[in-house]
């Protein structure tokens, strides 16, 4: 049973009722703080903190806590600052405004103690709020440039350590880098398409899945049903009134027997109302009927193109990425967490080198996770390219369910190439999981590893310019494809494979003395994948 | 009429207690439900017990009715095969002489004021519309004419309550329900004693209610005041009940009302006691399983159920306490006269000093070294502390109004005890218990809010000095900038 709140102290902790509407962290504040009473103090800061919430200030005739004074100097540097507006539809964010706001006027008598007079005192006490949120303003604006919106918007905003990294040379870096970003649109447009979580508004041709079209038809269903059939002899089951002579009780034909009585007998039975044992008088029945149903029919729909989902990020840092490839990579990463933040996503990099030389960041947005942003976007581009390392990594995340909707973003010069083995890997989690795989190409041209890997290549063609010395300008050459279109038998396509044969069968048949066109002898022919004719 | 009924001294309502008394003389734990049935007759309601066979069931109903003074009585047994006749007397053969369809109805149930019907819901169509219009309506259509029955109460018994419509009629008439147990592993003792004590005597005539006591009563039960309290219960447990989908009729929930005035009225009050609702129970919910969780909310919206202590207000005493420690052990940088950094020993540093030494042995003593700290703990101010001070006054003059309010319960409690002939004395007890013990809360919260109140009295004061001191901070020292 749902619990009310009992009759007795009822209407005492009504009183209190304000508490339940504070959230736990603003309760030791507002219950131990020094200015006014508890009870106007409680509503007022439950309307403060809705209004907050709301985007606007109470007007200081509403204030019921604390002294008018002190309202009207708070309600001036509410405006001065804006606070409202950076609190509006942000709950936790407006708790910490109110829990500081606590914290200061608590000093008050401290101040006082300290030979303050009233009116000092309470001025300090403002004014130490002020220049609080002042400094806490300027964070925000710029936490709010560089990621869109605030780190968790506001929540756990560890604002004991941000001010620290936000004053490191590191974040001057990613400034610089946020700014870039500027530059380079498309590459937010292709990240944000990354993930499969959920459908977006566009169609997807290439997948089509049944969808179940409902059909009416007729169909024939039994039905159970209990009847009363009457007079069907049966087990006894009471006394009641008819007019069977047969199952009257002996009670009544006593009547006959009396010359009065005959008569009552008689119109007992015309009206029915002889008492008589009563059977049971009833069966069931099965009976089959035609009715219409719905009946369910497969048809073959395009699906909507998926969109979402956690992200996945390689970063080449090899040395050949060093100058403007460098920073275009570092824009990759922190346009990667940027969207992964707006939009409420998981995001994981891996910066690979050399073999050997993953890192692996969970990068979220808070003050850890900006203090490693901070490092990563920090630090210079050396060593080799194993492509191999980060794609086995991403492959085991992918394997995890918590990562199953993410597509993978590859950010390098394309100067790799991955492993066959791996290769078949990645192709099989696309085809198991869908699995999509975009390259962003800081290059002039695609590499046959790269083709392999990727499903769709977009180049950045102006990569030269936003090196540290602005050299050079766009590729000189006039298109990315040149890989492909020049040399298209290279790639592990899979027409490929099957237009080839492998190299003992090519020996063996050279042993056989096979010419171009003749059948191989059914030892010599491949197993898998086809039993084309492997030398047509 | 009304006058004895109402004073509380009456000799109406010390007669009724004796005559309760005498009732339940040698049953064993069956006090409420003699007491809830002699309540249902006095306010003209129907009580069904629900229990096994041989819980002195028919036995209950034998002595009720000696509580009525020129009571007709009337039993019966219904069983599959009861004709009306059993019920409502033979037809008479002299008036069908004459041409007219009556029964003899002398001496059968048309013509009790107080009847037993065992195994109630064996009855069949014959019987079932007569016997349901008697029930509800006093009248029994006999011939061409409707006689008056002068009916008070009828009780019915059941083993087990069938789930039809049938059932669901009957069911409904009854505004008791009251279920019947066993003896208790306690009462055993009790029971096998009682078997072999004397006959049960009925009570003196002088005891017994005649038609006037039950007018008087039944006079005083429409001066009953309902005050809002009360109303305001019923109206959250008939939207608990509707949550619940538990159906409760309009109808029941007017004669429970009833009910309640009549009970009122009979102990001689003026209006309906908050208590008086723990009576709901066997009213409103049909079987035992219901009933209980009906008492069981009722007595959460009571806050009976168990001590507690008031949520809010315990936050409140937390909160201070909680504040008293940060305050405690809170550290400031220590300067000097000048403004700079003083260091002094500290008993921390010291501590984890020699915590250190202890595991990785200590062979040079550096732990006996002299630990420094540039910290020391805050000292506090007569206004600070005089804030906090006030604070918690105002916390103890609340805490001292919700003790009020639950001595003042206590005190409706003890004097409903004292009078009371229909609650059950075992549930009132329980409920004392529990207000005893939230009164313990009550004053544990109260002992620490003075508590913190002496701490935050005894935090580290600031010396007048230091406060003169702290009034003009030293100004940061300037200098060139740097080229």
């Amino acid at each position: 049973m749902s619990t009310q709140t009992p009759l007795l102290f009822q209407s005492r902790e009504a009183r209190l009722a304000a508490l339940d509407a504070l959230p736990r962290t603003l309760w030791l504040g507002a219950l131990t703080q020094a200015q006014g009473r508890l009870e106007p103090r409680l509503a007022a800061l439950v309307a403060l903190r809705s209004a907050l919430i709301g985007g606007r200030v109470p007007p200081a005739v509403d204030w019921c806590w604390p002294t008018p004074e002190l309202v009207a100097a708070l309600c001036e540097t509410f405006a001065e600052l804006d606070l409202p507006a950076y609190c509006t539809g942000r709950q936790e964010l407006s708790d910490v405004v109110v829990q500081s706001l606590l914290f200061h006027l608590d000093f008050i008598p401290d101040y006082r103690d300290r030979g303050a007079t009233d009116a000092r005192a309470a001025r300090m006490a403002i004014e130490a709020f002020g220049s609080d949120w002042q400094n806490r303003r300027g964070q925000m604006d710029e936490l709010m440039e560089v990621f869109g919106k605030l780190p968790d918007d506001g929540k756990n905003a560890r604002w004991d350590l941000l001010p620290g990294l936000l004053k490191s040379e590191g974040w001057r870096e990613v400034l610089r880098i946020r700014r870039l970003l500027e530059r380079l649109p498309e590459l937010a447009e292709c990240i944000r398409r990354l993930g499969r979580a959920r459908p977006s508004e566009e169609r997807d041709d290439a997948s089509r899945s049944q969808v179940e079209v409902m059909d009416s038809a007729i169909a024939r269903r039994t039905e159970q049903r209990t009847v009363r059939v009457p007079d069907m002899p049966g087990e006894t089951r009471g006394v009641h009134r008819a007019d069977r002579i047969a199952r009257m009780l002996p009670a009544e034909s006593v009547l006959l027997g009396h010359p009065a009585l005959r008569l009552v007998w008689h119109a007992r039975r015309a009206e029915r109302t002889l008492l008589c044992y009563e059977d049971d008088d009833r069966m069931t029945e099965v009976r089959h009927i035609d009715a219409p149903v719905l009946r369910p029919r497969p048809d073959p729909q395009p699906d909507r193109r998926l969109e979402m989902g956690p992200l996945l990020v390689c970063v080449d840092t090899s040395g050949s990425m060093q100058g403007g490839a460098g920073e275009v990579a570092k824009a990759v990463v922190l346009e990667a967490v940027r969207t992964a933040h707006t939009q409420g996503r998981a995001c994981h990099v891996f910066a690979f080198g050399g073999a050997g030389e993953v890192v692996d960041m969970q990068i979220g947005v808070d003050a850890d996770g900006i203090g490693r942003l901070i490092h990563f976007l920090g630090q210079g581009f050396k060593g080799g390219t194993d492509i191999c390392g980060p794609l086995e990594k991403s492959i085991a995340c992918l394997e995890q369910a918590a990562w199953q909707m993410a597509d993978l973003l590859i950010a390098s010069d394309g100067e790799f190439g991955a492993t066959p083995e791996l290769v078949a890997r990645l192709d099989d989690a696309k085809r198991a999981l869908g699995l999509r795989v975009q390259g962003v190409l800081i290059g002039d041209r695609e590499t046959i590893g790269f083709l392999e890997v990727a499903d769709h290549i977009h180049p950045v063609r102006d990569w030269r310019r936003y090196g540290d010395g602005a050299r050079g300008g766009d590729s000189p050459v006039h298109t990315h494809r040149l890989t492909a279109l020049y040399f298209p038998g290279a790639l592990r396509t899979a027409e490929n494979r099957d237009a080839t044969v492998s190299g003992e069968i090519a020996s063996a048949a050279v042993r056989a003395g096979l010419r171009r066109g003749q059948p191989l002898p059914a030892d010599l022919l491949p197993p898998e994948p086809s039993s084309d004719d492997p030398t047509s | 009429m009304s006058a004895p009924a109402v004073a509380a001294d009456s000799p109406f309502v010390s007669r009724l207690a004796e005559l309760l008394a005498t009732l339940e003389h040698g049953l064993v734990e069956r006090r409420h439900v003699v007491r809830l049935a002699l309540l249902a007759a006095l306010a003209g309601e129907h009580t069904l017990l629900i229990g096994p066979p041989g819980t002195a069931k028919s036995e209950l109903a034998r002595r009720l009715h000696r509580a009525f003074r020129d009571a007709r009585y009337f039993e019966r047994l219904l069983t599959r095969f009861s004709v009306p006749e059993e019920l409502f007397g033979p037809l008479s053969i002299r008036a069908l002489e004459e041409d007219r369809y009556e029964r003899h109805t002398d001496g059968f149930l048309p013509d009790a004021t107080i009847a037993f019907i065992d195994e109630v819901f064996k009855a069949n169509s014959a019987i079932l519309n007569a016997l349901l219009t008697l029930l509800n309506e006093r009248e029994f259509d006999n011939g061409a004419g409707r006689q008056l029955c002068p009916l008070v109460s009828v009780i019915g018994a059941t083993n087990e309550v069938p789930d039809d419509e049938v059932g669901e009629a009957f069911f409904d008439r009854f505004l008791l329900r009251v279920p019947v147990g066993r003896v208790s592993a306690d009462g055993f003792a009790a029971l096998l004693e009682a078997g072999c004590a004397d006959e049960w005597t009925p009570p003196e005539e002088a005891l017994t209610l005649g038609d006037e006591d039950l007018g008087a009563v039944s006079l005083a039960a429409h001066e009953i005041v309902l005050p809002q309290r009360v109303v305001g219960v019923l109206a959250d447990l008939r939207a608990q009940m509707v949550e619940q989908g538990t159906y409760v009729s309009d109808r029941r929930w007017v004669k429970t009302v009833w009910l309640l005035r009549v009970a009122a009225a009979a102990e001689g009050r003026a209006e309906v006691g908050l208590w008086d609702l723990l009576l709901l129970p066997a009213c409103v919910a049909p079987d035992a399983e219901r009933q209980a969780e009906v008492a069981d909310w009722l007595h959460a919206r009571l806050g009976v159920r168990e001590a507690f202590a008031p949520p809010r207000l315990t936050r409140v005493v937390q909160a201070f306490q909680a504040q008293l420690e940060t305050e405690q052990n809170a550290n400031d940088l220590d300067y000097d006269e000048s403004g700079r950094l003083r260091f002094s020993p500290s008993e921390a540093g010291t501590e984890k000093a020699e915590e250190l030494a202890g595991e990785i042995g200590d062979a040079k003593g550096g732990a006996g070294a002299l630990r420094m700290s540039y910290s020391r703990r805050r000292r506090y101010g007569p206004a600070h502390i005089a804030a906090r001070t006030a604070q918690i006054d105002d916390l103890l003059a609340r805490i001292a109004a919700y003790a009020e309010e639950l001595a003042a319960e206590r005190a409706s409690l003890a004097a409903t005890r004292a009078r009371t002939l229909w609650l059950d004395e075992a549930l009132l007890a329980r409920v004392d218990a529990h207000l005893a013990a939230t009164a313990a809360l009550i004053a544990e919260l109260a002992e620490r809010a003075r508590d913190a109140r002496r701490g935050f009295e005894n935090l580290p004061r600031l010396s007048a000095d230091e406060a003169a001191r702290y009034a003009d901070v030293p100004e940061p020292v300037t200098h060139e900038p740097l080229v």
